[in-house]
């Protein structure tokens, strides 16, 4: 991999991983799902120090040019990481819907209880 | 002194009546809260049922959404010592006194009751105690502070601390984390010597923890953990 494309790659995972963990430490990311990123961002910085992996790569999936593998395997990523946020979002609103009903279940029960309150007041 | 302990349930059907009892015939002096994680068994219908108090979660939170549950329940009624005891009578009441001792005695901001430090009683399986001794040493690169028992659910925390976990609780591995975050917010930890007694009926809510996958994760957590800064609290 030609050095200038090393040193850019570089410096813009340094700058990433500094702010992962700069929102990490002030609790606006939660761990548990920033997991994903976290891993990425080690394959790309494992690949940025021994490039010779990447050619490995290269050749398994029969890519011909090295930055097309590197970004290939940074989109590939990506693409996992959307996958897992669309679980979550899943998963968030299946309890959001459970919470909502149980809301309104617990509006019912109070509603009858003020009902059921005035009417002995009123008696 | 206004206790409170905070008993969080999962499915504890076969364990939240004997845990319940115990504490209201032989320690009626002290009040208590079970907190129902939106358990699938009988254990809301047992709770209801006998009348004793307790919130039912609509979903499920897990240990830590759980146990901060009971924290603001604390903050909310006014109470001056919390103690968290797990529901499936792993924890002997009986050591509640001697676990708030420091407490009370204004030593302390929260106490963690252990079982590793006269090592009498359950101690647990080989590999947990392992894994627990490994988290033992990354709570010690991150605050100094030599604890042996640190994923111990048998604690009790002053009106300060409660204050502190009832906005900042971590959500995935709260016991350990929770040392960690109470320490690098000033507060005054103490570990306490207590005997536990074996699990006897239903499931343990950690039982990765013999997985490699598990002990990077709670390693990384307790790491944020130590460089997090914590939320004001309410009130």
């Amino acid at each position: 991999m030609i050095l200038a494309l090393r040193i850019s790659l570089a410096v813009v995972l340094l700058l990433f991983t500094v702010i992962v963990f700069s929102l990490l430490r002030k609790q606006k990311l939660n761990l548990k799902y920033t997991l994903l990123w976290l891993f990425s961002d080690l394959i790309m910085i494992v690949l940025v120090i021994f490039p010779d992996l990447i050619g490995l790569v290269a050749g398994l999936l029969g890519v011909a040019s090295i930055p097309n593998t590197v970004f290939m395997i940074a989109g590939g990523m990506g693409l996992l990481i959307l996958l897992s946020l669309t679980v979550i979002v899943s998963t968030v609103t299946n309890r959001l819907y459970r919470l909502s009903q149980s809301v309104a279940l617990l509006e019912e029960r109070l509603r009858r209880l003020e009902e059921s309150t005035e009417q002995q007041s009123d008696k | 002194m206004k206790v409170l302990i905070m008993i969080p349930a999962f499915n504890e059907q076969d364990n939240i009546e004997r845990v319940v009892t115990q504490l209201q015939t032989e320690f009626p002096q002290y009040d208590y809260i079970v907190i129902n994680d939106c358990s699938t068994d009988r254990t809301g219908a047992i709770l209801a049922e006998h009348g004793w108090r307790h919130l039912n979660l609509p979903i499920n939170l897990g240990i830590g959404g759980g146990v901060q549950t009971g924290y603001r329940f604390a903050l909310e009624n006014g109470y001056d010592i919390a103690v968290q005891m797990d529901g499936d009578g792993q924890h002997d009441p009986s050591y509640i006194e001697k676990l708030i001792a420091p407490i009370v005695n204004g030593q302390a901001d929260m106490t963690v009751g252990s079982r590793f430090i006269e090592k009498i009683g359950f101690q647990t399986s080989f590999m947990r105690r392992v894994g627990i001794r490994w988290l033992s040493g990354i709570i010690r690169l991150c605050t100094g502070l030599k604890i042996s028992d640190v994923t111990s659910g048998f604690r009790g925390a002053g009106r300060d601390m409660i204050r502190y976990f009832s906005v900042n609780y971590a959500k995935d591995y709260p016991e350990p984390e929770a040392i960690v975050a109470a320490c690098r917010n000033g507060y005054r930890i103490c570990e306490v010597p207590v005997v536990m007694h074996e699990r006897e009926g239903g499931q343990s809510s950690i039982r990765a923890f013999k997985s490699i996958y598990y002990m990077i994760k709670v390693t990384l957590a307790l790491l944020v953990s130590a460089m997090s800064v914590g939320k004001k609290g309410a009130n």
